[in-house]
């Protein structure tokens, strides 16, 4: 009989000797719960609040037109740690969007939840945790120049690509 | 002993290649815990504004002077002419008139009737519907509404007034009509 073999039976006569003793003893018992909670992830949404339209439906602007369009948008942000940058194209694209005779400007106003306005530094605006407005006002204003020019007739003003962006900040 | 087989140690080769392969990993580690911080996005959709445009053509630059030649007293010739207006905006027509210098004295004894009509053919004398004036003061709208991208015909008569005096014999009367459209 090899060692394999010897090995073998020792074992076994081992177990069985240890599983003979099971039941005889009261094993102690205790258990506590670690209270740790449920973890939440924040939120961080831009979303349309009012859809945006014009006041009048022109389909052609000829001198003496005066025309708003306006929308709004709602900024949540829930995260104890979350701080978060908005900035919008709408000024350097109305900027670009001139005809002559014609003014067209905007207006882009954030406020917070108790409608205290929040500022802008280099264009951005700041955010932590809240609910935010974002107000969009852009009006288009074509003066009544006596001779008005032809340089202001057939022309396009492309308001088409503005966007905002809500970006989270490194903290 | 025999039936056991003793696996053969790994070279040191195979060993050093692994721990280079670990290092390497490890190493790629910090640059992955970047993460990517959230955005959204919104368009404002204003659309794109086009300006409108007018521009004023007339068909007949200049009216033949023979079709109301030598006129009598009562009597008046009619010719048409048609006005389009080009522009993408709707207009409003008005004409003046002005008798070229010195004006002679059968240009006050004369009567202009512009007339809105359908066609050329419906030109004729004794049109209702337009504005009849005095030559040398006429200045009137004769079209309310000239939509963008169409065409007026007008009919322009021209009257030499039953009482006119016997020294306008022989006289002529140059004079322009100057067509304006207007913004409405």
């Amino acid at each position: 009989m090899n060692k394999l073999v010897k090995g073998s039976i020792a074992g076994a006569a081992g177990i069985a000797l240890l599983l003979g003793g099971a039941g005889t003893f009261a094993l102690w018992n205790a258990d506590l719960t670690v209270a740790s909670g449920t973890v939440n992830t924040g939120t961080l949404d831009l979303v349309v609040a009012t859809e945006g339209a014009w006041d009048q439906e022109i389909d052609n602007i000829v001198p003496g037109d005066e025309l708003t369009y306006t929308a709004s948008y709602t900024v949540n942000a829930v995260g104890d740690n979350l701080t978060a940058k908005l900035s919008s194209n709408i000024d350097s694209i109305v900027a670009a969007a001139q005809v002559p005779n014609v003014d067209v400007e905007s207006t882009f106003t954030v406020t917070d939840s108790d409608a205290n306005p929040v500022s802008a530094v280099a264009g951005e605006y700041s955010f932590v945790e809240g609910t935010y407005n974002i107000a969009v006002s852009i009006s288009v204003t074509f003066n009544d120049v006596a001779n008005g020019n032809a340089g202001d007739q057939d022309q396009s003003i492309d308001l088409s690509t503005i966007s905002i962006e809500l970006s989270q900040t490194a903290i | 002993m025999r039936g056991i087989r003793v696996p053969s140690r790994p070279k040191t080769r195979t060993l050093l290649l692994a721990a280079a392969a670990t290092a390497v990993v490890v190493a790629l580690i910090p640059v992955g815990g970047t993460y990517a911080l959230w955005n959204d996005v919104e368009t404002v959709s204003p659309g794109t504004i086009t300006s409108g445009s007018m521009a004023l053509t007339v068909s007949t630059p200049t009216l033949t002077a023979s079709a109301w030649s030598n006129l009598l007293p009562g009597q008046s010739a009619a010719q048409s002419f048609s006005v389009t207006n080009t522009g993408t905006v709707a207009a409003s027509l008005a004409a003046s008139v002005a008798v070229s210098a010195p004006a002679p004295l059968i240009a006050s004894h004369m009567t202009l009737r512009l007339t809105p009509v359908a066609t050329a053919a419906a030109c004729g004398p004794s049109l209702t519907g337009g504005v009849t004036a005095p030559l040398t003061t006429y200045s009137s709208v004769i079209a309310a509404a000239l939509p963008a991208n169409s065409t007026k015909v007008i009919c322009a008569e021209v009257l030499l007034n039953t009482n006119a005096p016997i020294a306008v014999q022989g006289q002529s009367a140059a004079f322009g009509i100057t067509l304006t459209a207007t913004q409405k």
